[in-house]
């Protein structure tokens, strides 16, 4: 937690010099430390709190746990909206200074108050295997990839950038934006269960993954389709994109768990590579493509790539077991 | 009872750590992308700021989810 925390303050002090010297490479190597500080928190917070509970009932492990990671789409957005109102308020400059003293307080309190031992991530493992065993984990791992990538190919550089430069948005209603839609992604994701049946006893299968594909592939089609007409352009892109959101989140929380359900079924462990980075790979392909045929094509090519993208996690989803409507047996 | 007072203070440090931190991970992303935009960056040269940030990303989930399953 430490050693992350610290990182992050290094990489906003990086970005504290004139823009003059803010080269493309610096910048990147700045993003780059930021990107490791956030995977050590994340895995020493989650790692720290499993050590704290142990003693404790399991069923409070999970409360907090629920809490930490749930808190974290909110928070994440938060920090959207406030990025763009920090911007507009003092500037970039200013901003970097006002964050990297926030979070020199914090490191400060964590290592004088912090138990040693808690909140260091553990060394580095030797992974066992990239591929499972179990074709269907690995072909629900491809369809994860895809559908993460149908998100960012819009939502990383091409939907901000568009509201900013072709709609006119102030800076702080993009980061509003774009906080409102992270934020409720993370809401429909915690009552999703009962929206797909899971709550009601049915069972979904690879059927149900592919049914909540299609309507998603269609909401990036049909705003991609009337962008054309120009006829309340502004209205349909918030709005479809917000169905969007919910959208995808239905399907994310799907694939959540069938993985594991198909874990159980082939007896297969999950400590398999691919489908731990098929998310964070399909955001890498999403963000690369998401500024590329922004800057080529605009938005609308994004939308349809964002389209195409469902529609071959709905083709592959096809090829995914059916358990019918009992629970998948383990062993 | 001091014991478990303890173990919650130490789990408040690390929970509103670990909150600040992410507020600020967001914050940075927008600021990042807005300003760059606002200097006149390209789309893709933008894109390119954050491919270090999302690569680390692959390989803390490759190597980090390893350790996470070992861990369950």
């Amino acid at each position: 937690m430490n050693i992350g925390l610290a990182l992050q303050v290094v990489a906003l002090g990086m970005l504290m010099l004139p823009s003059s010297a803010l080269t493309v490479a610096w910048v990147m190597a700045a993003q780059g430390l930021s990107g490791i500080a956030k995977d050590l928190n994340k895995m020493s917070a989650k790692s720290a709190i499993k050590f704290l509970v142990t003693d404790n009932a399991q069923g409070t492990l999970f409360r907090w746990v629920a809490l930490l990671t749930g808190s974290k789409n909110a928070l994440k957005g938060a920090g959207f909206f406030l990025g763009g109102t920090l911007l507009v308020l003092v500037g970039f400059r200013t901003a970097m200074v006002v964050m990297a003293a926030a979070l020199a307080i914090v490191w400060l309190i964590n290592l004088i108050a912090l138990q040693s031992d808690l909140g260091k991530s553990a060394s580095k493992p030797k992974f066992r295997q990239v591929f499972s065993k179990s074709s269907a984990i690995n072909r629900l791992s491809l369809c994860r990839l895809f559908l993460f990538a149908s998100r960012d190919v819009w939502f990383v550089i091409a939907l901000p950038v568009y509201l900013a430069a072709t709609l006119g948005w102030e800076f702080s209603k993009v980061g509003g934006f774009m906080a409102i839609w992270i934020i409720g992604y993370g809401a429909v994701q915690a009552i999703a269960p009962y929206l797909t049946g899971l709550r009601a006893g049915r069972v979904p299968d690879g059927r149900d993954a592919m049914l909540w594909a299609l309507p998603l592939a269609a909401a990036p089609a049909l705003i991609a389709y009337t962008l054309n007409s120009q006829f309340e352009a502004e209205l349909i892109l918030v709005g479809g994109l917000l169905l969007f959101g919910f959208l995808f989140a239905i399907n994310s929380s799907l694939h959540s768990y069938l993985i594991v359900s198909y874990a159980d079924r082939d007896g297969a462990s999950l400590d398999v590579g691919f489908y731990y980075m098929a998310n964070a790979m399909g955001r890498l392909i999403g963000t690369l493509l998401s500024g590329w045929l922004y800057q080529v094509w605009g938005l609308q090519a994004c939308l349809w790539i964002s389209a195409l993208f469902i529609v071959v996690t709905a083709a592959l989803s096809i090829s995914l077991p059916r358990s019918g409507s009992t629970l998948p047996t383990t062993q | 009872m001091t014991n478990l007072s303890a173990e919650l203070r130490q789990y408040l440090i690390i929970t509103a750590s670990y909150w600040t931190f992410t507020l600020t991970d967001g914050a940075l992303r927008m600021l990042v992308l807005l300003y760059f935009h606002q200097l006149g960056y390209e789309p893709l040269q933008i894109a390119l700021l954050f491919i270090f940030y999302e690569f680390f990303g692959v390989v803390t989930n490759l190597v980090g989810g390893w350790l996470g399953a070992r861990q369950a």
